[in-house]
């Protein structure tokens, strides 16, 4: 029972780092870049929505989609002002692009909140309960649900919508795309609202039962990374299972032998893989 | 001896050369202040590193996030050695050197098959395991790290043995001969036939393989010589500072402030993380120092304040971090305008 409870909270944990890794696949497949800072945008959506209940008392569930939306324009903005004059530079401009963005946005975070924990003591989710012989926390659970559904609005977005699709074109061939008619520079902006919007419900959904801190994005972005690899850099389906492994590893590494060493068993699973496939475990080139 | 300082190292006068290494060795007898000189020292100390990782990133093209590993070696080896074996700077020297070389080696062979951003994560992942374990392991002090024992030296000598000073000025002219170490070290490999074969693994590995070269074995070797020179720069700052803790030595900061002061410089030429540190490193030791020292105010009391409470708070300093606030802003604005360094050597890394 103990390996069925383990492979449980792992697959909740790992839905959350399926959302995560989703958003950082969509911009990586669309325009070759590596998000270093998307964790940063969980964390402001996990801010906004302690503020919004800790100043109007606003459940956080309710605020999650304000987080959303909010984020969708951040992400617009971000790619406007920075990413879209990076697209043509080196990849070691681009990766300092996203890192400065990185450092910027949790020193600000610092400089503003400070860097105490703070925690939504109370959600509508709040609870524990016992199914199957399995044990289940409220807020977790709900969070791991939210991060499916989700999952698989974007998965949707991407393949049934025109927008979706179009985003694919140009992920496959800018060049093409834009012969097509296509407004390549509008797809990548739209591809980094969609981005940072994701992993805000992310966020959202972790306010309710984990710290908040401005390192709290990084915590979560970092193995997500790991999820990208697995699923092979730009797909999205890949790193959704990628980010269901690396959790189901990090709960099992972390419970068989402490909790401090969980992520090493995703570095490590990271480098196994790596070594064996080059281009990830799903991806071609 | 007129033509001779005309001659040009690397794009640069001879005689400027000498102008530098002549300016750099009389500042400290003028700048008699310990921030002062603590600041060139760190400037020549995060030069020396930028110029060893530009070995391995610059002239072969392998762009590594994972430096502060090595750098992290060099502290705790000294610290280590120093506290609980009693051993000497000079005499833990060979053994964080042995490590550093099997970790190049260990961190080597399985991620130079990689390329592009599957190589800088590999490095990233790998460095943050090693701050994981670091960080929980008791005997090197996990979290809180280690503490040197102050040692009160009797006369000159005995002080450089136990590589502890009164004052700043010996260590400053040891980051010094530091700095001067890797770019010699960088222009023999450069000159090379050796270092010709990393530029070709840069420009198109594939056809340097099909030539002859040995890849597998030049970004090797690449990697053990830039390692060496980051685990002296370690072992240097762990006897300035006196103390050594994952944070400040092996964290994904220490290895970007490293490459970047190689990439604002210009990557891959001589000069260029002398440059890059110069500018950079000044900076946010200024930063630091006028803006972090604000730490954490305490903010009980504010809800009450209102507006202007806060106000005031923020201009206080705030929860403090402005120092990295401007460090991340200064980076974004150097990838937005100028992607090819403050140098413009423009150099195409893929």
């Amino acid at each position: 029972m103990i390996y069925g409870q383990v492979l449980v909270d792992g697959l909740i944990v790992g839905l959350m780092f399926a959302l995560v890794a989703m958003g950082l696949s969509l911009i990586y497949g669309v325009m070759n870049i590596v998000n270093f800072a998307h964790g940063e945008f969980m964390m402001l959506a996990m801010y906004f929505c302690f503020f919004m209940w800790a100043l109007l008392g606003l459940d956080p569930l309710l605020s999650t989609p304000l987080a959303a939306a909010l984020m969708y324009f951040v992400g617009v903005g971000v790619y406007r002002l920075l990413i879209r004059h990076v697209l043509q530079a080196t990849m070691v401009a681009q990766i300092f692009a996203t890192f400065g963005l990185l450092l910027f946005i949790q020193a600000v975070a610092n400089f503003l909140w400070k860097s105490d924990a703070r925690t939504i003591p109370v959600s509508w989710s709040t609870g524990h309960f016992q199914f199957a012989g399995l044990f289940f926390n409220g807020p977790e659970l709900v969070a791991a649900a939210g991060a499916l559904f989700t999952a698989g609005a974007l998965y949707w977005f991407i393949n049934r919508t025109e927008t979706g699709l179009a985003l694919q074109a140009v992920a496959e061939d800018a060049q093409a795309a834009r012969l097509m008619g296509i407004d390549s520079d509008r797809m990548f902006a739209i591809a980094w609202g969609v981005s940072c919007a994701a992993v805000a419900i992310g966020g959202g959904l972790l306010s309710t039962y984990y710290a908040i801190t401005p390192l709290s994005g990084a915590r979560w972005a970092l193995p997500a990374f790991v999820a990208v690899a697995i699923g092979g850099f730009g797909s999205i389906s890949g790193a959704f299972f990628g980010g269901l492994i690396i959790g189901v590893v990090q709960t099992a590494g972390g419970f068989f032998t402490s909790p401090n060493y969980k992520q090493l068993f995703v570095f490590a699973l990271y480098l196994a893989i790596v070594f064996w496939r080059p281009y990830g475990l799903l991806g071609r080139r | 001896m007129r033509a001779w300082l005309a001659q040009r190292v690397e794009g640069v006068p001879a005689a400027a050369v000498v102008a530098l290494a002549a300016a750099l060795a009389v500042y400290p007898l003028v700048a008699t202040q310990p921030f002062w000189r603590h600041v060139v020292i760190m400037s020549m100390l995060y030069g020396a590193m930028g110029v060893a990782w530009n070995i391995l990133g610059g002239l072969a093209g392998q762009v590594s996030f994972g430096h502060a590993l090595y750098f992290g070696v060099g502290a705790y080896t000294a610290a280590y050695c120093y506290k609980f074996l009693g051993l000497a700077p000079l005499l833990s020297l060979p053994i964080a050197l042995a490590i550093s070389a099997a970790a190049a080696v260990l961190v080597g062979l399985p991620t130079f098959r990689l390329r592009g951003h599957y190589f800088v994560l590999a490095s990233v992942f790998i460095m943050e395991g090693i701050h994981v374990v670091v960080s929980n392991w008791d005997r090197v002090g996990a979290a809180i790290g280690l503490e040197y024992p102050v040692y009160k030296a009797s006369g000159f000598v005995d002080a450089l043995w136990h590589g502890q000073f009164q004052t700043k000025l010996p260590y400053y002219y040891i980051a010094l001969a530091l700095l001067a170490l890797a770019l010699v070290a960088f222009r023999a490999i450069q000159r090379s036939p050796f270092g010709m074969f990393l530029v070709a693994i840069r420009e198109e590995q594939d056809a340097a393989q099909s030539l002859g070269v040995n890849v597998a074995r030049c970004k090797l070797y690449a990697l053990i010589a830039s390692a060496a020179i980051t685990t002296l720069c370690g072992m240097f700052y762990a006897q300035y500072v006196l103390y050594v803790e994952p944070t400040s030595t092996i964290s994904l900061l220490i290895s970007l402030e490293i490459c970047f002061v190689a990439i604002l410089g210009g990557i891959g030429t001589l000069w260029g993380p002398v440059l890059g540190a110069a500018v950079i490193v000044p900076l946010t030791e200024l930063l630091r120092a006028y803006l972090s020292g604000r730490i954490a105010l305490d903010m009980s009391g504010l809800a009450g304040g209102g507006i202007g409470a806060w106000l005031e708070y923020y201009a206080r300093g705030g929860g403090g971090n402005l120092d990295i606030l401007a460090y991340g802003l200064v980076i974004m604005l150097i990838a937005r305008y100028r992607p090819a360094g403050v140098l413009g050597f423009f150099r195409r890394i893929d």
